[in-house]
């Protein structure tokens, strides 16, 4: 079981609302998984060339300046936008 | 005549002959999926007219004698790689009607080869699950029974080539996504090794894990299929350069000689008895044809699926953090505050396991939790790859059962998220390793549905595991579900 506030805390974080039925159902939910998961704790090798991506290679390209793609074709996915721009609720 | 038996190297050698068009062919491919998807909901959204205009245009290269094997081949694409003009959903109410303003590169590249496109396949939400039952657009059944979950989350790429309803498909792999349904529902599947196939497009859940891979009819098809995808890509800076993309170049070679590793834990108590008689049997065939079987180990087995699922539920909590209904996708009709509405839109529209999987991501990421669940993660994952590098030194390859049982009943799996979780326990080590893998077909349980093996390989030897699977698919015979 996972504690109630730092659920809450967590929601807020993930921005997701959860009724306290759901919230307890996580909470079970998400303990058994912690519990699943702790056999990690075992793992206490420290191997020193350990690399923190181990997998991952990337390399990072030239900085070209290219064409971005047409604002009014992007635009098209949002559900509401005035003009060329995205409309959000009242910020300030 | 039907041609949903038939793999791309026998429909392109029958196009290439003109003893058939590509418009035929997609038309005969359209009428099947009409007729027979009801009973499987292996496509989202079938695109008719964009597959005819594919075909005609096809059609029009294998004229003018300028195409490749894919050229006029229906395929069918994951509903989470992006295409232009038709909806990329993900099987989530959150992009229900998203169409992308650009194509995946992957697809940009099927495109090039004039591969046609029958339409956008079904899936777990956001390619997160096993099972395929977790999509907005209803779950998929496994051709060979439809009682019996087509495994997942590729699960409708699977069970649509397994159907016959087109010739392969593009699927995408984080844990298993590719392997582990292609094992269900008895077809070939092959996860290429982290940074072969660029993620340009792919729309992301882990995205040190997640590649797009082929599922087809035979090896040598996901060769065919692979060799057309693979390759640097201006767009995805972890693609990398590569020496060869022609990845059939050893089918047909000998295989003498060759030494496949059998790791001990890939047979352990987790797995089903059955499934590791068939799978054994199935490596006992390859000590005939020639190769040496060794025994190994690969010790931090134990701690894969623990590091796989905390560092993809912190990466996936990330990714997801795009979704806040501005930009795009679902947008919640309530909220007066910019915080309000990004709030009930991805409580609306995200399902369960995407929720779960992003409380979690987030709980490992958080301060008191960062160094002892995700960096030790990190460090377990090192060590995945050093395991299998040290199996590497004295073996070719490896041999593995590709799931631990065979296909599940629907509703079976979903019930517990940890017993969920536990049915990617041979897939999983070798995504967080990022090698490549090939599941094949290899047998039948007592309720006549298939069992996979997975051949595992060094780093960009695709061309070695592509050769040995099709080897063993040479004697092996394929049951084709009644359907």
């Amino acid at each position: 079981m996972l504690d109630m506030n730092v659920l809450n805390n967590l929601a807020e974080l993930s921005k997701l609302s959860f009724t306290e039925e759901e919230l307890k159902k996580l909470s079970r939910e998400l303990g058994e998984i912690m519990e699943f998961v702790s056999v990690i704790n075992n793992f206490n090798e420290q191997p020193g060339n350990i690399q923190k991506n181990a997998v991952v290679y990337s390399q990072l390209r030239a900085d070209i300046a290219m064409e971005s793609l047409p604002r009014e074709q992007l635009l098209e996915n949002a559900k509401e936008h005035s003009d060329t721009y995205f409309k959000v609720p009242k910020v300030v | 005549m039907e041609f949903n038996n038939y793999t791309i190297k026998e429909l392109s050698s029958l196009l290439r002959n003109k003893e058939i068009s590509a418009v035929e062919l997609t038309e005969m491919y359209l009428k099947r999926i009409k007729a027979k998807d009801v009973q499987i909901n292996s496509f989202i959204t079938v695109c008719e007219d964009t597959a005819r205009e594919m075909a005609r245009k096809a059609q029009q290269a294998i004229d003018r004698g300028e195409v490749g094997q894919l050229a006029g081949i229906p395929v069918s694409v994951k509903d989470n790689i992006c295409t232009t003009q038709i909806p990329t959903t993900c099987a989530s109410k959150m992009l229900e009607n998203f169409v992308s303003p650009f194509d995946a590169t992957a697809v940009d590249r099927l495109k090039n080869n004039y591969a046609v496109m029958l339409g956008k396949t079904n899936m777990d939400e956001f390619a997160i699950g096993c099972t395929s039952q977790r999509s907005v657009f209803g779950g998929v059944k496994n051709p060979h029974s439809t009682d019996f979950s087509p495994g997942g989350s590729s699960g409708g790429a699977a069970a649509g080539v397994a159907a016959g309803f087109c010739a392969a498909a593009l699927g995408s792999d984080t844990g298993g996504s590719v392997r582990q349904p292609a094992a269900l529902c008895g077809v070939t599947g092959l996860r290429p090794t982290y940074g072969t196939v660029s993620r340009y497009g792919l729309v992301a859940f882990a995205s040190s894990f997640d590649q797009i891979g082929p599922i087809a009819r035979s090896a040598e098809d996901c060769g065919i299929l692979l060799s057309a995808i693979a390759g640097k890509d201006f767009y995805d800076n972890t693609t990398v350069e590569l020496a060869n993309t022609e990845y059939n170049s050893k089918i047909g070679s000998s295989i003498k000689g060759l030494t496949i590793g059998v790791p001990a834990e890939f047979f352990g108590e987790e797995i089903d008895d059955e499934v590791k008689t068939i799978v054994m049997n199935a490596a006992k065939q390859y000590e005939s044809m020639g190769c040496t079987l060794k025994e190994v180990s690969l010790p931090s087995f134990k701690y894969a699926l623990s590091a796989y699922y905390l560092i993809s539920s912190a990466e996936a909590s990330s990714n997801m953090g795009r979704y806040d209904g501005i930009k795009f996708g679902y947008r919640s009709l309530n909220g007066d505050t910019y915080d309000e509405l990004i709030k009930n839109t991805r409580t609306e529209a995200f399902g369960d396991e995407v929720k779960r999987r992003i409380m979690l991501g987030n709980y490992v990421l958080s301060k008191e939790n960062y160094n002892a669940l995700f960096v030790k993660s990190q460090q377990v994952r090192a060590k995945i790859k050093e395991d299998f590098k040290n199996i590497f030194d004295t073996c070719d390859c490896i041999i593995t059962p590709t799931t631990p049982h065979s296909a599940y009943k629907i509703g079976e799996l979903e019930s517990t998220p940890v017993k969920m979780y536990s049915a990617n326990i041979c897939t999983v080590p070798v995504s967080v390793a990022g090698l490549p893998a090939i599941n094949t077909p290899c047998g039948y349980d007592k309720n006549g549905m298939p069992v996979g093996m997975s051949i595992v390989g060094r780093a960009f030897d695709e061309s070695t595991i592509i050769m040995l699977a099709d080897a063993f698919e040479r004697s092996f015979v394929r049951r084709e579900p009644a359907i």
